[in-house]
């Protein structure tokens, strides 16, 4: 429960999930994919959602982003992003919170480009359809870039004035919109902007790709940038490309971002803080460094037991007896009960609260209280 | 008993690309381009790379799923590349493979059972049913499911479970050799450990040889005896995996080791060593493939494709150049 209360971190809390309950209908049942996800993103920090397929790090991710599939029902809870309950807002304060706010790139950058659109007009697409939300970041950004260049002077004068007035032609718009997306694409390091603005997507690479995704989704100056798998389809030298542009990243944006992995790896690399989640729950909530030296649920420890490393040699390599549950009907209690080597009588009867067992450490086993 | 289980002499395959209305062919795509190594008698041998370097397509033709274009393959002293038929038959009871997707490696209507059957029915292993469905049980058995689920379909099954499925059907002809294609890598963790711990037990239990493909790092030191480092249809590097790891003496492999994320925070390091991506293999550069991406590439990697040298014992590399990699490498050797 003390996650929503929160200690010292409150004020620079920007998104706040709490209590969120979600079943996907089937025609096997309802799936009981989400059960009460306690979860809260700092400003300026990244946070890995870490946990293995179907324990819904996706799906949490979704409902956040309000891309929710249609069979999905959400039974209880709040998504606060700077206070505002995004579950209970009009249609239009979603469609601008998605718009601006809230940013998603997927694992698959191909299945989510359109394949007939030139990359950078599919960037630029984006701020034309609301003038009046973009008008300043664009203006800015580019005030921002042309202070570097050398010609940038005459149009320095032009952008203020506009900036100023607020009010600018579509066309002229267009013209503003195309520089500001050729800078987003060099702000992720894609070679020649000016080229790859007019390329369509299958003339890129899988990394080229997926940094014209996180540009578009930069584009948006977004609060919550949500990163779902982005390097699981990428070989390890362009994982290691992209993951050192987040970390570029996080210090220039003014984004948080969620990363959300299966790798933990990945995690240990680029992340501030943890959240692992297992069966629609999170268990264990810490800073990195934290999770790593001291986990305190035994999924978390069995987990970290079962990595394989490059830089060790192990005899026999530990893992987690059993497999992940079925979720239409999930063991009752305590989730991960039937594979718990700790498990007593009321793991199976009551379900445990994420609790603070030590400062800024949080974890839902009765193991701890 | 043959030391050399397996060799493998200048090994192409070629795809062709054909167009136009004739279908006449443009060009190819250099899958395997030369590739020359031999595997040990009980050995794990790894094969590592990234997505397109060729690494399925020489696992495949080593057991002669595809055609070779050209070159040869020796098993256990017997030159089988041009064998057809039934003579090639035989061979094939030998050589196994477990696909990297066991969702698409099984036959969603068929029972896990009737699937490890099949290949014991048309080797002519058993001479019933009965005999087929007791070693088929017995199969389950070893790979850790349960002899009743005998009659059940695929779609029952987890991904992890579906894998030892896959693995008991390579098993049911008594294979000496079998080619893990990528087992792990469409698992999750904590159920990968359960399957590698499984294909060690089996390798030590049956006297096997297996050929070890994966883009995992981790996976190969832990799994591997000795391997090859795969770029773009050929073979950088081979050497005991711990050298390797430990001395690598080819740009690409050390480039590929630091690249691998350490799960321990307190270790971050800036990752990136290479820039771009792998070439395309149809046109592939000339020289020296890695040059593009190779930061000591010089005028002479441009002109002249090295060769693969054994620059000391048991350790081959494939570059012009003896580069100290000593400080660079630093960051992955640390070994427990």
């Amino acid at each position: 429960m003390s996650l929503t209360q929160g200690s010292e971190d409150r004020n620079r809390v920007v998104l706040r999930v709490s209590n969120l309950k979600l079943n996907f209908h089937t025609y096997g049942g309802d799936v009981k994919v989400l059960d009460g996800i306690e979860l809260y993103v700092r400003k300026g920090e990244i946070l890995g959602l870490v946990g293995e397929s179907g324990c819904g790090k996706s799906v949490t991710a979704l409902a956040i982003a309000g891309l929710l599939p249609q069979n999905a029902e959400i039974l209880s809870g709040e998504i606060l992003l700077e206070g505002k309950n995004l579950l209970a807002a009009k249609k239009e304060e979603i469609r601008k919170a998605r718009l601006s706010e809230i940013a998603m790139v997927f694992q698959d950058p191909m299945t989510y480009l359109n394949p007939v659109i030139p990359i950078g007009k599919q960037i630029s697409e984006i701020v034309e359809s609301d003038r009046q939300l973009f008008l300043k970041p664009v203006i800015e950004e580019l005030l921002n870039e042309s202070s570097t260049s050398r010609a940038g002077y005459v149009e320095r004068k032009k952008l203020e004035r506009i900036l100023k007035d607020g009010n600018v032609s579509k066309r002229e718009f267009g013209k503003l919109a195309k520089l500001y997306a050729i800078s987003m694409l060099r702000k992720v390091r894609l070679p020649d902007p000016e080229r790859v603005y007019s390329m369509y997507p299958f003339e890129l690479s899988g990394g080229m790709r997926q940094r014209a995704m996180i540009a578009m989704a930069l584009a948006r100056k977004p609060k919550i940038l949500l990163a779902d798998e982005i390097t699981t389809a990428l070989d390890v030298t362009v994982q290691a490309q992209i993951l050192k542009l987040l970390r570029e990243l996080k210090d220039q944006i003014d984004a948080s971002i969620v990363l959300i992995t299966h790798d933990l790896a990945v995690v240990a690399e680029v992340c501030d803080r943890v959240a692992v989640m297992y069966a629609g729950n999170i268990v264990e909530v810490a800073d990195v460094e934290r999770i790593f030296s001291n986990p305190l649920h035994p999924y978390t420890k069995g987990l970290l037991e079962s990595i394989i490393r490059p830089d060790v040699v192990k005899d026999e390599l530990k893992s987690i007896r059993g497999s992940v549950p079925n979720l239409i009907n999930p063991p009752p209690g305590c989730r991960f009960h039937p594979r718990c080597p700790f498990a007593f009588g009321r793991c199976s009867i009551e379900k445990p609260n994420l609790i603070e067992a030590e400062p800024n450490h949080y974890v839902s086993c009765f193991l701890y209280g | 008993m043959v030391e050399n289980l397996i060799e493998v002499k200048d090994l192409y395959k070629w795809f062709p690309i054909r167009s136009g209305l004739l279908g006449r062919v443009k060009n190819y795509v250099r899958a395997v381009d030369g590739v020359s190594f031999s595997i040990k008698t009980g050995e794990t041998f790894g094969v590592v790379g990234e997505s397109g370097c060729g690494k399925t397509t020489l696992g495949r033709t080593v057991i002669k799923l595809t055609e070779p274009t050209s070159g040869s393959i020796i098993y256990s002293g017997r030159d089988i590349t041009k064998l057809k038929g039934r003579k090639m038959k035989e061979y094939k009871k030998k050589m196994q493979i477990v696909f990297q997707d066991p969702y698409a490696s099984l036959d969603p209507r068929q029972t896990i059972g009737s699937a490890i059957m099949e290949p014991m029915f048309i080797h002519g292993l058993v001479r019933d049913r009965k005999e087929a469905r007791s070693k088929a049980e017995f199969l389950l058995e070893q790979v850790g499911l349960n002899p009743d689920h005998f009659s059940r379909f695929p779609h029952e099954f987890s991904g992890g479970q579906r894998q030892r499925v896959a693995i008991a059907r390579a098993l049911s002809l008594n294979p000496e050799f079998i080619v893990l294609d990528e087992p792990t890598s469409s698992l999750d963790v904590s159920v990968q450990a359960q399957i590698l711990n499984l294909l060690s037990s089996l390798r030590r239990k049956l006297n096997l040889t297996y050929m070890f493909i994966s883009h995992n790092l981790a996976v190969i030191r832990q799994m591997c005896q000795r391997t090859a480092v795969m770029y773009l249809g050929r073979i950088v590097e081979i050497a005991e995996t711990s050298r390797i790891f430990e001395n690598p003496k080819h740009p690409y492999t050390v480039a590929l080791l630091k690249s691998v994320p350490l799960p321990d925070p307190k270790k971050r390091k800036m990752l990136v060593s290479l820039e771009g991506d792998v070439p395309s293999p149809v046109n592939v550069p000339s020289g020296c493939r890695f040059r593009a991406r190779c930061k000591y590439a010089t005028e002479l990697c441009a002109d002249k494709a090295p060769e693969l040298i054994e620059i000391e014992k048991d350790h081959w590399v494939e570059c012009h150049y003896d580069i100290d990699f000593s400080r660079e490498a630093k960051v992955n050797t640390i070994t427990a």
